[in-house]
């Protein structure tokens, strides 16, 4: 209501206005023609209100149809010069200059009607100009008198206070001058303006800033001509200027009927483009035809979510488009999309809301479309993330078809294998890998695949590598299997280092067990060449010569042996164990294939491709060395000398434990030897000393008593002190036996048994048959083993008879003492057994007691002639430099 | 007639009481000797009725001494003598030719004849 008042006011005012001008041109004395002025005038100022009124009814809190108003009647104001009133005259003298200002400020606030503070400075500075120079020199101005556009006057001006022709002709220049910049000025900002504006502004502002500029570039035109040319009184310039200024209007009611058109073709166009358009996508390209930005963005909001994607289903950002207008787009009262564009002026919104009513269905189908998309985007992301992992993760990873073909391997894959990606892609597994399970994909299209295996893998260089594989079905989407993808990790090294573990504990076991040093030395020689991936192990001794050694142990895969022991080698060339020995490490060769020395060519000649050798030191000396070799294809393992160096080790042990144990056992050899010495030494001291004193004394004692007769009081006593001498002697003998049997270092073992077994209580059946001469601490140990069995047996088997067994060969004694007691003899019980066992032990022999309890003892005694112990082979003796 | 004796025994100071002891009992000791040859020798030499050897002798043992001595033409008859039992000495006694054996510090004139009767 209140909009048509203002109309209606507005109409009225510009009739009464119109109706009064006619009048004042219809009597003025300033125009010759006013009809012309008339014509020509006032359709601008019909144009500005008409304009300006249809202005407010679109947007009536835009100041923009009141500027318009504003430069109407201003526009109107300054024919009112054309009075002869001289009231009317002064009151156009005033407002004549107003309308320029207004223009100005009309472009600038253009189409929001506000200004920003670089505009407001720039309309600030044109009023100023306009209006207040204008006020300023009323007092000082008679305008028809002089000056330019002189006429005859109409009519006088009230306010004049004294014509001052300089001042105002200085106060014009001034003024034009200023005026020139203010629309400099106004110019720049409007080009800028229209630079920086998105399509849909430029079409918003292309009908004003065109005739704006056009009515400027005019105003200049004409001012410039009347200001220059003194020309007063051309019509001709005044008419071009009317009209150029009556098309801002026309352009601004073009504008707004433009739009309305646009809306109409817009949606036209959006039809036709969506009824062609079949692709994601379309409908933003559709809308961006539509609405002239091609910037427009649809971000579609997924059903049942607040995200919003794009047509490809991609995640869309909303915060992200700072700068940029959203417009929310509804379909059944739901926001089902929102359109990010470029910002719009207010004249164009109606039009987004035009396009986008006929387009909500295909926004929503789009919509729809693109939630199935971003769907499927999440499902490849999801998968992308998974051949990541499989790609960068320090496993192999593989996918094969049904037909066993390579379909995705991995990089992990092919830096193990040594084949590319390239290679592996395309071929069959089994072609790539032989030693892959031919039944694989006979399990994989019966879907019994086993979900874990270990399976060797033969690299390209011909390593061969275990690989602990984790198996899976791929299936298509119907479910039905496609082929599988495996993860394997490589076990090689870690298996390898549980055999090496297990290896190394077998032979400590054999050394600690005092196994014979060529057992020991024959097992580290197979142990090392299964675990390195070798054909044959060999230990070499270096000999007394530089550069020579002898083969004292060795394996290999197939029966013969390449190099058998005893064989000389002679080590000459860069060979592994050359090396190893030049540089006291381990150190391989992998291809003898240009290997130059005689060595090398003997190696060649026996299939030999690469060896590893470890040198062997021993009490701080260079022993010997240890080798590895293959042949055929075989390669070593990588850490091969790594891994060798532990079994080198395993040797050095064995050397100085087989040193230390003989060195042990001579010790204790020579402790018993030296022990039997000591005893024989004090047997024969009391023998020699205390016992012929006391035999002299006895005999002495006898002569006495012989000399003595019977009733003689000392005969008695001299019988006495006979006795006790008697017993005293006994008594030294027996302590003299005990100590040493004299008789078996005078007489032999055989006599020696022979006199204990006449002693025994239990009768003896003794059997002695002495192939060879025993040594003395061998018929000692003999003897005493008898000793202590008959004192035991007397004291507690309750035996009726013993039988005793001794036999000897040119190796050893055996002694067996058997009873038929009770039994149940427990050798750690008695310290006598276990001093005996000792002793045995100590000449390398070995004591065993069997006692069943009620099936008698029998103790047997294994002793060997060569009492210095176990002494390693002639050909393993250690300490000797290695030359 | 007293029984002739002859005394082999590395020790001068048993040499000389046995002979004091068995002179004392009526035996006539014809003489002495220090080693197993030399018993062998005197024996040889001076064709003695008994031997009294000790069976430690310093070149060799009492029962080689009794075996070649017994051995020989003649007919000397040896009794063993050591300080130590003669059970330390097993079958050897017994077999080496001799009449039997006392112990040094049992000797008597008696034990003699009773082991030649």
């Amino acid at each position: 209501m209140r909009a048509r008042r203002v109309t209606i006011v507005v109409l009225a005012a510009l009739v009464l206005a119109t109706i009064g001008i006619c009048q004042v041109e219809a009597t003025t004395l300033t125009h010759k023609n006013g009809d012309m002025y008339l014509g020509f005038g006032l359709p601008v100022v019909w144009a500005f209100v008409v304009a300006g009124l249809i202005a407010l009814r679109r947007r009536p809190g835009n100041r923009t149809g009141w500027l318009m108003i504003g430069i109407g009647f201003g526009w109107l104001c300054s024919a009112l010069t054309d009075s002869r009133s001289d009231v009317v005259f002064t009151l156009g003298m005033l407002l004549s200059n107003i309308w320029p200002g207004l223009m100005v400020h009309l472009l600038l606030s253009y189409p929001s009607g506000t200004l920003d503070r670089r505009s407001r400075i720039i309309v600030t500075a044109g009023y100023a100009i306009t209006l207040g120079v204008g006020l300023l020199l009323v007092p000082f101005s008679q305008p028809r008198t002089d000056g330019l556009g002189a006429s005859p006057r109409s009519a006088d001006n009230l306010l004049l206070v004294s014509h001052q022709t300089t001042l105002i002709n200085v106060m014009q220049v001034l003024a034009f001058a200023v005026a020139i910049a203010v629309l400099a000025a106004a110019l720049v900002v409007l080009g800028q303006r229209w630079r920086a504006a998105t399509p849909a502004m430029r079409r918003v502002l292309a009908p004003m800033y065109l005739t704006g500029a056009t009515a400027i570039g005019v105003t200049l035109l004409v001012v410039a001509i009347l200001q220059i040319a003194h020309v007063v009184g051309n019509m001709l310039s005044f008419y071009v200027f009317c009209i150029s200024f009556t098309a801002i209007p026309v352009g601004y009611l073009f504008g707004i009927l433009r739009t309305r058109l646009d809306r109409g073709s817009a949606v036209q166009t959006l039809v036709t483009t969506l009824r062609d358009q079949r692709t994601p996508g379309g409908l933003e390209d559709a809308l961006r035809v539509a609405l002239s930005d091609p910037t427009l963005e649809v971000a579609y909001r997924r059903a049942g979510t607040d995200e919003y994607v794009d047509a490809g289903g991609e995640h869309v950002d909303l915060d992200a488009a700072d700068g940029r207008a959203t417009t929310e787009i509804e379909h059944d009262g739901e926001v089902v999309a929102v359109l990010v564009h470029a910002p719009v002026p207010p004249e164009e919104t109606g039009l987004i809301d035009a396009v986008c009513g006929p387009a909500a269905m295909a926004i929503e189908n789009e919509r729809l479309q693109a939630g199935l998309r971003a769907q499927i985007q999440e499902v490849t992301a999801s998968e992308r993330r998974l051949r990541d992992v499989l790609e960068n993760v320090h496993l192999l990873a593989v996918s094969l078809d049904l037909d066993g073909r390579i379909t995705f391997a991995n990089q992990h894959l092919a830096d193990v294998t040594g084949w590319s990606r390239e290679e592996l892609v395309g071929r069959t597994w089994l072609e790539m890998f032989p030693t892959g399970d031919p039944y694989y994909l006979d399990r994989v299209r019966d879907e019994r695949i086993l979900v874990h295996d270990e399976m060797p893998l033969r690299t390209r260089s011909g390593e061969e590598r275990s690989i602990s594989w984790s198996n899976t079905l791929d299936r298509d989407a119907a479910g039905r299997v496609i082929g599988s993808t495996s993860i394997g990790e490589d076990v090689t090294d870690r298996n390898r280092a549980v055999r090496q573990e297990e290896a190394l504990r077998r032979l400590a076991t054999m050394v600690a067990g005092a196994a014979r040093p060529d057992e020991i030395f024959a097992a580290v020689c197979e142990e090392v060449a299964r675990l390195l991936g070798g054909q044959t192990g060999n230990l070499v001794r270096f000999g007394d010569g530089p550069g020579t050694g002898t083969v004292v142990a060795g394996w290999a895969e197939e029966s013969d042996i390449p190099m058998p022991i005893g064989a000389e080698v002679a080590f000459d060339g860069p060979t592994a164990i050359a090396e190893a020995v030049r540089t006291g490490r381990p150190a391989r060769v992998d291809d003898y294939a240009r290997v130059d020395g005689d060595l090398a060519d003997r190696l060649r000649g026996l299939g030999v491709r690469s060896s590893v050798a470890a040198p062997v030191a021993a009490d701080g000396r260079l022993w010997g060395a240890i080798i590895v070799s293959t042949t055929g294809d075989a390669i070593l393992a990588r850490d091969a000398e790594a891994r060798i160096g532990q079994f080198a080790e395993v040797v050095a042990l064995c050397l100085s434990s087989t040193e230390a144990r003989a060195q042990l056992a001579a010790s204790r050899a020579r402790i018993v030897a030296a022990g039997d010495a000591e005893r024989r030494r004090l047997e024969r001291n009391l023998h020699d000393g205390a016992q012929q004193r006391l035999v002299a004394l006895s005999l002495a004692l006898r002569m006495a008593r012989a000399a003595v007769a019977a009733d003689h009081p000392a005969a008695e006593l001299l019988d006495s002190a006979g006795d006790e001498l008697m017993q005293a002697l006994e008594e030294l003998r027996e302590l003299a036996r005990g100590i040493h049997p004299a008789v078996l270092s005078d007489q032999g073992l055989r006599a020696a048994l022979g006199a204990l077994t006449g002693r025994s209580p239990v009768p003896v059946r003794l059997d002695v048959e002495l192939g060879s001469e025993l040594p003395p601490p061998v018929e000692a140990a003999a003897y005493y083993v008898v000793a202590e069995s008959l004192t035991n047996i007397a004291k507690y088997a309750e035996a009726a008879v013993v039988e005793i067994v001794v036999r000897s060969d040119g190796q050893g004694a055996r002694v067996e003492v058997r009873d038929d007691g009770v039994g149940g003899a427990d050798p750690a019980t008695g310290t006598g057994l276990r001093g005996l066992a000792d002793r045995v032990d100590a000449l390398g022999g070995v004591l065993r007691v069997a006692s069943p309890a009620g099936a008698g003892t029998t103790v047997t005694a294994e002793l060997p002639l060569d009492t210095a112990g176990p002494e390693p082979p002639v050909a393993l003796g250690v300490g000797e430099p290695a030359g | 007639m007293a029984l002739r004796v002859l005394i082999v025994d590395d020790h001068p100071g048993f040499r000389a009481r046995a002979r004091a002891l068995l002179e004392s009992e009526g035996f006539e000791v014809v003489g002495e000797a220090g080693s197993g040859a030399d018993g062998v020798r005197t024996a040889r030499e001076l064709a003695p009725d008994v031997v009294l050897l000790d069976i430690q002798l310093p070149d060799t043992d009492g029962f080689a001494v009794a075996s070649t001595v017994t051995g020989e033409d003649g007919g000397v008859q040896v009794v063993l003598t050591s300080s130590r039992d003669g059970s330390d000495f097993g079958a050897l006694v017994g077999s080496c030719g001799a009449r039997g054996f006392i112990a040094k510090a049992e000797l008597s004139g008696a034990r003699v004849a009773a082991l030649l009767r």
